[in-house]
């Protein structure tokens, strides 16, 4: 290394300099003005105590001389003494004040800035002290504030050249000690930045030796010169690294060249097609699968933009798909896309959004899907005719229940007639042809409801209303509905309810008989002869009931228990003679869940089942109160003289209900057997009650009574429905029309009579 | 009936007492003032004149007095000021410079202002015009020389005491006083000197009162009236002023 010596050959007064000048200035001028103020304020009390001073001097010394001259009113005295006061430093006006007003005075008010006092004049008279005046003296105090401004400026002025003259002093020193070798420092870092190989050693022009020495500027020297050293090292091994840097990077690039290689040849392997998309719609790239799958060459494709080759023509479609794509970055969706020749390709594309640095681009695979949107099409034509086929069924079941319901009409109710018929008694054994008749009527016409039921089920059209039902009156009715059946047999039914059972379940009224009436009427059919039923309702903690059928048959096996609630699942009782359709179960337990319960059964071989349900109990309890409609409904009426209108195409059922109606006493039966011919009557005669077929051909019974009711000689007469659509949807679009009531075939005759009573009742009532 | 005797005894005790307070109130004890020396004034061995007719002119309407001697002007300022209750004896006129003076009308007496001298070449009559060829010498607060006195000098005493000596120190060629209280303090001093007559001029004095007390005066000046005309003012006179009639030289 070559020793680098510079010397200050320069004196310049730079800003180091300035600052340094003008530091001290400012901090000198600080301290002296900080030195002033205290000096001044010091001055200035020390001033103002003495003029405080000479006033206490006056008040102690002169006062009693003062009070004696003005006891006797001696003027020539009190002047004198006045004006010798007066002449006391800063002592300007001095005046004596008696009642008031001045008596005398000496000196004059002069000054801007005062100080005043005011003595009282105290002399001892009769034994005391009497005030005969007040000393009124004014101190001037311009004279002391013009002595510490004099002061103020001498001290400021003398200070003020002593710090410049120290300053410059200062960085003269400063620049013949530092400043110039700190140039030089910079000098040879400049060098050093520019040649970092340049092997000159710093050395600054200064004595080898010093009293002082190493001092400061040394430490310098010798830090840099070593930071010298240490750069020319690194400096080495920067180019060592570099050249490991360059190996390792063409490693890398070779590494991603073969990677880009494998990925070319996968993407041009693939059945799938693949292309990119600019955001601008500009096809970028393309790989020989897409390009077979429309027909075009690769260099066809890329003059192309994506709406040469999307067949969708729905441009809100379109948009949607490419907001969902730039929104959640991919998007999957089937479309179809034009080939080169004009046909068309079902294609499923998946689409992701890809960002390479700031540009964005739409990465697509493009599947053909043609074979698959066949067998789609295949698959949904399939389910259509099922479909059909399925309601043509459903159909056909509730068109048949309707044809049998009609006739199984005239065959109870005709039944029921003989039965009652007290006029005509029969033979016993005529009575028990009669039994016979309707107990096979009635099996058959439970079977026909089932199926309905059935076949509502399955069409989705089952419809539950639920409502708070009190559960005791139910279940009692329901087991005395079963007990001539029981009887029969010798079985005993014991029904155990507790003694103040008011629980009250939230079900379907006509759904929950249904349900209890099947579960007993199993308990009574699978039964031993002379066997036991037992019926059971139990509280459960979470607010629920059980109702439980216990008998004492002969039991399941645990394998067939899963079986049992399926439909047309009759197990073994098929070869046992006794009667069933096999779908009671599978109906009560479709019902009690869509009333929110569940249903289940417990069995012992040889020993007796016991089938059992859970409903949940209702808040509310149940408002209509049965006993009083009751009542009202099976009291006969005492008739006048009644015209009752049917109107009814089917001759067999005009001739039962005729018989039903008139066996009650004063009754005129006028029959219509059409809808016109009925309004005709209806206006004529003036019945008191008409009952309305609903069935009737040309005009139906919602259109006769619609006329009944625009009619003002008619409109008041109450209407019944009769139909043999027993739906509740039907029963309640009936009641929303205006009929009075709504009877459903078979007709029950007591059901019919007590509707004629209280509605025959009702008028007379009116009347 | 014993209870409305009982209350109108209590009544009229209550009226009584509150009659008698009042009157306390009234005979408070009057403080009075004066300059004068003796003869006018009071010695320490008794009375003067002013005082002995003062006393008894306020006892004729039920009052009480005390009497003060001050100098100059402080008798003036003190009773206009309130803090004093009357100035025994002043000229008329004194209560225009003092607006809460009163006079009382009847006069207290008469007073001669009058020169001593005690060189020999210094004759009468001396006049207020003639004083300018002389040193005048008076009493400070006489308010006559104050304004009347155009001398070619004027030298001040404090106090009576110190009057005289002027004369002795030649400090003054005649001292300014009046018949009385010159004749009384020319005895004491017991130097020749020379009362000059005929007087320099003579006025009618008067009692004055602080204009708090103005409701006493009409019966204060009736009662002086009755003294002089009963008598007792002349044997006042006789025992105090009679024995400094003397109008000669004193040698």
């Amino acid at each position: 290394m070559k020793p680098s010596v510079a010397g200050a050959k320069t004196w310049r007064f730079d800003g180091l300099a300035r600052h340094l000048i003008l530091s001290l200035i400012l901090f000198s001028s600080l301290i002296t003005a900080l030195i002033t103020a205290i000096d001044l304020y010091s001055d200035y009390k020390r001033d103002i105590g003495g003029i405080e001073n000479r006033m206490r001097f006056i008040r102690e010394s002169y006062l009693p001389t003062l009070v004696e001259s003005v006891w006797v009113a001696d003027k020539v005295q009190i002047d004198t003494q006045l004006e010798g006061l007066s002449r006391l430093q800063d002592i300007e006006y001095l005046a004596i004040g008696v009642a008031g007003q001045e008596r005398w005075r000496a000196g004059a008010l002069r000054s801007k800035r005062r100080i005043a006092s005011d003595i009282p004049l105290l002399r001892n008279y009769r034994g005391r002290a009497v005030n005969i005046g007040t000393l009124h003296i004014v101190a001037s105090v311009d004279n002391v504030m013009d002595r510490l401004w004099n002061k103020l400026l001498e001290t400021l002025l003398r200070n003020l050249g002593k710090s410049f003259l120290v300053a410059v002093f200062m960085v003269f020193i400063f620049q013949r000690l530092a400043g110039r070798h700190l140039e030089t420092i910079a000098r040879h870092l400049r060098l050093l930045g520019r040649e970092p190989h340049s092997a000159q050693v710093l050395r600054l022009d200064r004595p080898a030796q010093g009293r002082w020495r190493p001092d400061t500027l040394d430490d310098v020297v010798s830090a840099v010169n070593s930071m010298h050293q240490d750069i020319g090292r690194s400096h080495a091994e920067i180019l060592a690294l570099n050249a490991e840097l360059e190996q390792r990077v063409a490693e890398r690039t070779h590494d991603l060249e073969r990677q880009n290689l494998r990925n070319e040849l996968i993407l041009d392997t693939t059945a799938d097609g693949f292309f990119v998309v600019g955001l601008d719609g500009r096809i970028l790239d393309v790989n020989p699968a897409y390009c077979r799958m429309l027909g075009y060459t690769r260099g066809e494709l890329l003059q192309l933009m994506v709406p040469d080759v999307e067949a969708n023509e729905n441009a809100q479609e379109v948009a949607a798909h490419i907001a969902k794509i730039l929104h959640d970055g991919h998007d999957r969706f089937d479309t179809r896309q034009r080939r080169k020749d004009g046909s068309l390709v079902a294609v499923e594309i998946s689409v992701n959004l890809v960002a390479l640095g700031d540009e964005k681009m739409f990465y697509a695979f493009v599947r053909d899907i043609t074979e698959r949107k066949q067998a789609e099409q295949a698959l949904i034509l399939t389910k259509n005719e099922a479909e059909r086929a399925n309601a043509a069924k459903s159909e056909f079941l509730s068109r048949m229940s309707h044809e049998l319901r009609t006739p199984l009409n005239a065959v109870l109710g005709f039944g029921e007639l003989l039965e009652t018929d007290t006029a005509h008694r029969l033979t016993e054994e005529q009575n028990d042809h009669v039994r016979e008749i309707l107990h096979a009527g009635n099996h058959l016409l439970a079977m026909v409801n089932e199926v309905l039921d059935l076949s509502r089920i399955e069409s989705g059209r089952l419809e539950v209303s639920l409502e708070p039902v009190a559960l005791a009156p139910m279940i009692e009715m329901c087991v005395a509905q079963l007990r001539p059946l029981a009887a029969q047999r010798g079985i005993k039914v014991t029904l155990e309810l507790e003694p103040n059972l008011l629980h009250t379940v939230q079900a379907d009224r006509t759904r929950l008989k249904e349900v209890l009436l099947n579960l007993l009427s199993n308990a009574v059919k699978y039964n031993r002869e002379g066997g036991a039923i037992d019926v059971r309702c139990t509280p459960l903690e979470n607010k629920r009931l059980r109702i439980s059928v216990h008998d004492t048959g002969h039991g399941i096996v645990a394998d067939a228990l899963p079986r049992l609630f399926q439909p047309f699942e009759r197990l073994d009782s098929a070869y046992t003679g006794i009667q069933g359709t096999g779908i009671g179960l599978a109906l009560s337990k479709i019902l009690v869940e869509a009333m929110r319960g569940v249903i289940g059964v417990e069995s012992v071989p040889g020993a007796g089942s016991t089938f059992w349900f859970e409903l949940p109990l209702a808040e509310a309890r149940e408002s209509i109160p049965d006993a009083a409609a009751a009542i009202f409904a099976i009291t006969p009426i005492c008739a006048s003289r009644h015209k009752i209108l049917y109107i009814e195409d089917n001759p067999a059922n005009m001739r039962l209900v005729q018989k039903i109606v008139t066996s009650r006493e004063g009754i005129a039966f006028l029959e219509g057997v059409d809808g016109e011919a009925g309004l005709l009557i209806a206006i004529e005669r003036q019945p008191d009650l008409i009952l309305l077929d609903i069935n009737l051909p040309g005009m139906d019974g919602f259109e006769v009574l619609r006329l009944l009711r625009e009619n003002p000689v008619t409109r008041a007469i109450p209407v019944v429905a009769i139909s043999a659509n027993a739906m509740s949807r039907d029963i309640e679009r009936g009641m929303a029309a205006g009929f009075s009531d709504y009877l459903t075939k078979p007709l029950e005759v007591q059901r019919l009579l007590s509707v004629v009573d209280r509605i025959l009742r009702a008028g007379e009532y009116l009347n | 009936m014993r209870h409305f005797f009982l209350m109108c005894v209590m009544t009229a005790l209550a009226a009584f007492a509150s009659q008698a307070s009042t009157a306390d109130a009234a005979r408070k004890r009057l403080q009075l003032t004066t300059v004068a020396q003796p003869p006018l004034g009071s010695t320490q061995q008794g009375p003067g004149f002013l005082e002995q007719v003062a006393r008894e002119a306020f006892r004729r309407i039920g009052r009480e007095i005390d009497v003060a001697t001050l100098p100059g002007e402080r008798s003036l300022i003190n009773t206009e000021s309130g803090l004093d209750d009357g100035d025994l004896m002043r000229a008329p006129g004194f209560e225009k410079a003092y607006p809460d003076l009163v006079q009382v009308p009847e006069k207290m007496g008469d007073m001669d202002f009058v020169a001593y001298a005690k060189r020999k070449d210094i004759k009468g009559p001396i006049t207020w015009d003639t004083l300018s060829n002389y040193v005048v010498g008076y009493a400070v607060g006489w308010k006559i020389y104050d304004r009347k006195v155009k001398a070619r000098d004027v030298a001040k005493a404090r106090t009576l005491d110190e009057l005289f000596p002027l004369l002795d120190l030649q400090r003054a060629d005649l001292i300014l006083i009046d018949r009385w209280q010159g004749q009384y303090a020319a005895r004491m001093h017991g130097a020749a000197v020379r009362l000059i007559e005929p007087p320099l001029a003579s006025s009618p004095m008067f009692m004055y009162l602080n204009k708090k007390h103005a409701a006493i005066v009409p019966a204060l000046s009736r009662a002086l009236a009755a003294m002089k005309a009963d008598g007792t003012y002349q044997r006042i006179y006789n025992s105090t002023l009679k024995p400094f009639e003397l109008r000669q030289e004193i040698p």
